[in-house]
């Protein structure tokens, strides 16, 4: 244990300082939260059927004073859509967050490095699989393609997690190697795509378009579950994050069981990232822009930055959602064009920001 | 039970290469410092990352009588904090974040007690950057960098702490800066610290003693002007050189030629 006489005029200086960037830090994220939730309200409020905020807010509060019509487009649509956005985002976001810690990567998000083409080709193969069998288009169905998202996500993830611990390995070489996912699951996919039924095929369009069209009272159910259940494990793990990105060697000389805590990541990762694919297909840009955004306001101290990214995902994505319904009045556009759209020049701008200070 | 490190029979290496076969040391005592040196290959960065717990080794490890080989990892990092050669580029934490990061990542053997964030700062005081402690850890030159490093290891008030290289990439003021602190620190601390050293002139200069290996054995030990000497700078680094003393009882090394 150090000693000392007692902290010098400089130290107490600068523990006021710390104390106040936590406190700005705290109010950061909670009006990234705030912002969120105006997104969300303004996401819910927006839609071709022309139903103004008043008339949505108002059928909220009291469902049964409204038309049936009304009921359906609020209870059945705008919500279970806007929640969804919310759920994705967040998730995406979060999942990112945490990617680009354990990989060591600044550009891994389950897009860039390949999980989510993974996911959208288990998608197709249950799908195309499932249409033959007796039970297509039921229950059971839908969740077999779900499932083999996941599970395709799972094994994308676990071949980037052996490729990152070979010690030869660098971040270069995870990106290309994320490419290969990339360009290999898209392929495989087209192949599906090229031998499937017409009426698969129209099911397999979903996957290649991220859209928020599938949203029910279901299935936002289960991604909040999982969200619900995997950020606090994220959260638990804020600490061992935070060193981590003091280099793996001093991690582990600092307790952190490092191949555990990658293993266990890479698990939640696999989890939030195919559970949000599986529901809406492959949105893209989130889980690379949320964090790199929460990082840009707050740094890297993973306590603030983890609850920062899932905001700030739910936020843009709520964002993108609102935009996708007023891009061209009476359309709805697949939700991933979108944040494709708002991402990009986003990815630009982080790529020669960081080019130009040589990382 | 004795208070010091006991290193026995120790082996370490690669799945398919042993480094350091059947090595054991002399017993370092509690607030000794001490300076692993020998050519390139010798097997120094993989002892220390034996004693580290991060590369598997056989053999026994004793610190204050307590077995640390086979000790889980966090059990391990409450006594013994290793400090790699250098810190990765572009982390966007502060300094002081970086030392609570580090305090904070498991447990330490001095309990959790107090505020991480007063344990820190007083760290960094200790080590002199107090005034850098708001300062992004990527905006630090070497030399403030290597002293950050420094404060993250030594808030985990280790009573063994690993140095890599500690020095290799900084200028002469802040090497001495860096070395003269490890040393008055360990003793200051009744802490035991070693470390990898390539310049013979500075291991001489602040350690109590140095161990010199070579092919994964030990060639040498024992106090600097013992175990540097002319045969030994002759058998393991295979050069011809002359060493005197200077009045001041600081070696002084002259190489002739590479044999």
């Amino acid at each position: 244990m150090i000693r000392s006489a007692g902290p010098s005029p400089t130290m107490k200086a600068m523990l006021v300082d710390y104390r106040r960037t936590v406190r700005r830090r705290v109010m950061v994220i909670a009006l990234i939260a705030a912002i969120a939730v105006a997104a969300f309200v303004a996401d819910l409020v927006t839609g071709p059927s022309g139903m103004g905020a008043r008339d949505v807010l108002y059928g909220i509060a009291y469902p049964d004073r409204i038309t049936p019509g009304q009921r359906a487009i609020i209870w059945d649509v705008r919500l279970p859509y806007a929640m969804m956005a919310v759920m994705v985002g967040a998730s995406l976001s979060l999942a990112g967050a945490e990617m680009q810690t354990i990989l060591d990567n600044p550009m891994a998000s389950p897009f860039t490095l390949g999980v989510s083409s993974a996911a959208s080709f288990g998608a197709s193969l249950a799908i195309v699989l499932g249409i033959g069998l007796s039970f297509a288009g039921s229950w059971a169905a839908d969740w077999m393609v779900s499932l083999n998202a996941f599970l395709f996500a799972f094994l994308a993830m676990l071949l980037l997690q052996a490729v990152a611990r070979q010690r030869a390995a660098g971040a270069q070489t995870l990106v290309l190697l994320g490419i290969a996912l990339v360009f290999a699951f898209n392929a495989l996919t087209s192949l599906v795509q090229f031998l499937s039924s017409q009426e698969a095929l129209q099911q397999l369009v979903f996957w290649t378009m991220g859209s928020l069209s599938r949203a029910t009272w279901s299935n936002v159910s289960v991604l909040a579950l999982v969200l619900l259940a995997v950020a606090p494990f994220s959260l638990a793990s804020a600490r061992a994050l935070t060193a981590l990105r003091l280099g793996e060697d001093r991690a582990q000389s600092f307790g952190v069981d490092v191949g555990r805590l990658r293993f266990l990541s890479l698990f939640r990762i696999s989890l939030l990232a195919a559970t949000a694919v599986a529901f809406v297909g492959a949105i893209g840009f989130i889980g690379l822009v949320g964090p790199h955004i929460a990082r840009m306001l707050l740094g890297e101290d993973h306590r603030y930055l983890l609850p920062a990214s899932l905001f700030t995902g739910a936020a843009i994505m709520s964002v993108a959602s609102a935009l996708s319904k007023l891009l061209v009045p009476g359309v709805l556009m697949p939700v991933g064009i979108v944040t494709a759209m708002i991402g990009v020049p986003i990815f630009l701008f982080l790529i020669f920001r960081s080019g130009r200070q040589g990382a | 039970m004795s208070a010091g490190l006991q290193v026995t029979d120790l082996s370490a290496g690669y799945r398919d290469r042993a480094v350091i076969e059947h090595l054991s040391l002399p017993p370092i005592a509690r607030g000794e410092t001490v300076a692993l040196l020998g050519p390139n290959a010798a097997g120094k960065s993989t002892l220390l990352r034996a004693l580290a717990g991060l590369t598997p080794a056989r053999g026994s490890i004793r610190l204050d009588g307590d077995e640390l080989n086979g000790l889980p990892l966090a059990d391990r990092a409450k006594a013994v904090t290793y400090m790699p050669q250098t810190l990765p580029q572009g982390i966007a934490l502060t300094v002081l974040e970086t030392v609570i990061g580090a305090l904070e990542a498991s447990p330490t053997g001095q309990g959790h007690g107090g505020d991480a964030a007063e344990r820190a700062m007083a760290v960094l005081g200790r080590v002199g950057i107090e005034a850098l402690a708001m300062r992004g850890i990527d905006q630090l030159s070497g030399g403030q960098r290597q002293l950050a490093a420094l404060a993250q290891a030594l808030v985990r008030a280790p009573r063994l702490l690993l140095l890599d290289e500690p020095t290799s990439a900084l200028d002469l003021n802040h090497q001495v800066r860096v070395l003269d602190l490890v040393r008055s620190l360990a003793r200051e601390q009744d802490m035991i610290a070693v470390l990898v050293l390539h310049d013979l002139q500075a291991a001489a200069r602040i350690a109590d003693r140095v161990v010199v290996l070579s092919e994964g054995q030990v060639a040498a030990a024992g106090p600097p002007e013992e175990a540097i000497t002319p045969a030994v700078l002759a058998d393991v680094w295979r050069v011809r050189a002359r060493i005197d003393h200077c009045e001041r009882g600081s070696l002084r090394m002259v190489i002739d030629d590479i044999l």
